[in-house]
């Protein structure tokens, strides 16, 4: 298997990673815009009012139908950010030709589906249709009210929300309510053809598909739009200097309270650092590392959660802590959470955490080549940093880093906001 | 006993069963090429099944609420220290849940499958509970059961089974209620262990680039030997669940309730019907 950029056409980068191995190959498709307080909801709502309808398949019905007789694909789309960047992404999954009679080009049907709805909408009188917006934004609305239902995740965003509250990470990637006043079929589409012509653009293709019709379908893409305008999004400026600790408590008579806790690490995708703050995250309280700090000394230890772990948005540079626990144990669990990482910062990493940790990390860079997806999220956050390290140049940076630079990222990470939800 | 083989050509898998002479059923996937490895172990025992005559016991046992899975967390626990350390000290990750009617403990690796698949038999064949780590435990089960507590989804979904049920433990949350797992001890975990945690009532499975002939040799190695086989009946016969009786109260065709609401902060009321 190998992953490789197999051109740029129209300032749109094309990959390839080429596998026997899956029985399913996709299809993915992004473009990239820098999150704004303008332009959130309205990029949220192009992938909304795309799949309402193409010129040809005039409904969603008909979009159903027509994946249907490509032998069930499926099709989907959303936004998400990452970093300081709005990502659109539509994306379509597909069966190998090898297990079907579809005459060979299951691949190329596929692709001028998802090549119609991104860029031949179905219009009335040259702009979307009313209806379709009104019932998009109407969807949109509800979706962006539904995150209270959600307990842990709001008060992760709240918590990121309050923290780079002038920064436009804090911007939530569906916009709010009131950005979608005073939207309508016109503005939306006026909107869509900015970005389609606009946004920085990556296109993925997974599974037994040579190259050569991999750049013969993306050819068509973006071919009567003209690209030339494109322009590079800088990379998200880094929080320099250090906080001043704030906190913020929110009431929602809740069974039990969520803890969230937000850090700055200094430290982005594109540092060379930033393999060691990885590797410091999972040794404190990484997701996948049953041995974490977090873990054992919150959970196992105290008995004071069931969930307890941090992460890392490498693209800003913040790391948080997650959990949730019993409402009146909140400063006991704070407390137990940041003496971990004060024995991090001075150095309290034992030989079974660093090995444990490294292992773990390895393992799951090395089962990544099983999963198309997977994949095809570790380039575009190579993209992103323009950076080009495979899972393997991954693994080897990994195994490079020391001790002692781990504790030299844990002696950045600095407290910055604490968020409880109870 | 022999391998038997299932062919799917349509497309390109295999199934290769082996059934031990305990009753174990063994299950292997081979998927040729691919690096991730993943093997699981469960029971034929869920939260659904608190009512039950052990073998060779006279009288009815009814044990408390979420009894099946405090047990599914304290199996983790071993003699010299928690077995995750060990998966971790591998790098692999594993993992186990309770439903209403089973119980699977489960691993994904890349490296060193006969290692780590040494560990799951191992841990879920050897229980070793103490009255302290299972009082620990207490205090983690009643965040899990918080936790879903604020699910509006889960909350709708249990609030439907109530609805539905008047008697059947189905009914009844998984984790059973912070109050119930308070009466959990010791001595209830390992009656349910004792009872239901027989070759005969279990089936372990893999997938992965894994030989099978290799994978059933282990397999045995592990667990051809484990205690009991499958107990006749009065009659001779054998009896497959290993002389377990479940017993299940009587379920009136009435529903429980038309209707049961419960109020939480949600941004539109969800319900669950059928």
């Amino acid at each position: 298997m190998k992953m490789r950029r197999l051109a740029v056409i129209g300032n749109t980068g094309i990959y390839g990673i080429r596998s026997g191995r899956f029985k399913t190959n996709t299809i993915h498709v992004f473009l990239q815009d820098v999150l704004s307080g303008e332009r959130a909801a309205l990029n949220s709502l192009i992938p909304a009012i795309l799949k309402a309808g193409t010129a040809g398949y005039p409904e969603m019905k008909d979009i159903s139908m027509r994946l249907e007789e490509l032998y069930g694909s499926a099709f989907s789309c959303g936004t998400h950010k990452k970093g300081e960047r709005q990502i659109i992404s539509f994306h379509i999954d597909f069966v190998s030709d090898r297990f079907i009679n579809s005459g060979g080009h299951l691949f190329e049907d596929c692709f001028s589906l998802l090549s119609a709805i991104i860029t031949d909408p179905f219009l009335e009188n040259g702009f979307f249709r009313p209806k379709h917006v009104e019932r998009e934004i109407e969807n949109h609305k509800s979706l962006i009210e539904s995150r209270i239902n959600d307990k842990a995740g709001y008060a992760a965003e709240r918590c990121i929300e309050e923290m780079c509250i002038n920064e436009p990470y804090g911007i939530m990637e569906t916009g709010k309510t009131e950005d979608l006043e005073g939207i309508n079929a016109k503005s939306l589409f006026e909107h869509y053809r900015k970005a389609v012509a606009g946004c920085p653009a990556d296109i993925f293709v997974t599974g037994d598909i040579s190259d050569k019709r991999i750049l013969e379908a993306c050819r068509i893409l973006f071919s009567g739009i003209d690209r030339s305008g494109v322009t590079k999004i800088p990379f998200a400026d880094e929080y320099r200097g250090k906080p001043v600790p704030k906190e913020i408590c929110e009431d929602m008579k809740l069974t039990q309270g969520k803890l969230c806790m937000g850090f700055r690490t200094g430290i982005t995708g594109e540092d060379s650092r930033y393999y060691a703050l990885s590797f410091c995250n999972a040794i404190f309280g990484g997701g996948g590392c049953l041995h974490s700090k977090l873990f054992r000394n919150v959970r196992e230890e105290n008995s004071l959660a069931y969930y307890i772990y941090s992460r890392i948005d490498r693209f800003k540079g913040i790391m948080t802590v997650n959990s949730g626990i019993e409402i009146s144990d909140k400063e006991k669990a704070s407390a137990i959470i940041l003496k971990q990482l004060d024995d991090m910062k001075a150095g309290n990493i034992s030989d079974y955490e660093y090995e444990a940790t490294l292992k773990t990390i390895l393992t799951s860079l090395k089962a990544m080549s099983d999963s198309p997806g997977g994949l095809v999220e570790h380039w575009l956050g190579q993209s992103i940093t323009g950076t080009s390290d495979s899972p393997v140049d991954a693994a080897a940076k990994f195994r490079s880093v020391t001790k002692d630079d781990i504790i030299e990222a844990a002696g950045n990470i600095e407290l910055d906001t604490v968020f409880f939800l109870k | 006993m022999a391998m038997t083989t299932m062919e799917y050509p349509e497309i390109g898998e295999k199934l290769h069963i082996y059934e031990y002479s305990n009753g174990l059923k063994a299950f292997l996937i081979p998927m040729k090429g691919r690096l991730k490895k993943y093997a699981a172990f469960a029971v034929n025992y869920g939260s659904v099944n608190n009512t039950f005559i052990a073998p060779g016991d006279m009288e009815p046992v009814t044990v408390p609420d979420g009894t099946a899975h405090f047990l599914e967390h304290k199996l983790f626990e071993q003699k010299n220290g928690n077995v995750m350390d060990k998966f971790s000290a591998l790098g692999s990750s594993p993992n186990a849940y309770t439903g209403f009617s089973q119980t699977a403990y489960l691993f994904s690796c890349t490296d060193r499958f006969r290692d780590n698949y040494r560990l799951l038999t191992g841990f879920v064949r050897n229980p070793y509970i103490t009255e302290e780590s299972v009082e620990k435990e207490k205090g983690i089960i009643a965040q899990e059961i918080n936790m879903y507590a604020d699910d509006p989804d889960w909350r709708g979904y249990f609030g439907f089974l109530n609805a539905l049920y008047q008697n059947n433990p189905v009914r009844i949350d998984i984790a059973g209620t912070v109050e119930s797992i308070g009466k959990i001890s010791r001595d209830t975990l390992l009656k349910c262990y004792n009872t239901f945690y027989i070759p005969a009532n279990m089936v372990i499975a893999a997938a992965g680039d894994i030989d099978p002939d290799k994978f059933f040799e282990w397999t045995g190695e592990a667990l051809a030997d484990w205690g009991r086989s499958p107990r006749g009946t009065a009659g001779g016969e054998m009896d497959l669940d290993g002389g377990i009786t479940r017993i299940f109260p009587e379920e009136p065709k009435e529903i429980a309730a038309p209707l049961i609401e419960h109020s939480m902060s949600v941004s539109a009321p969800i319900f669950t019907m059928g």
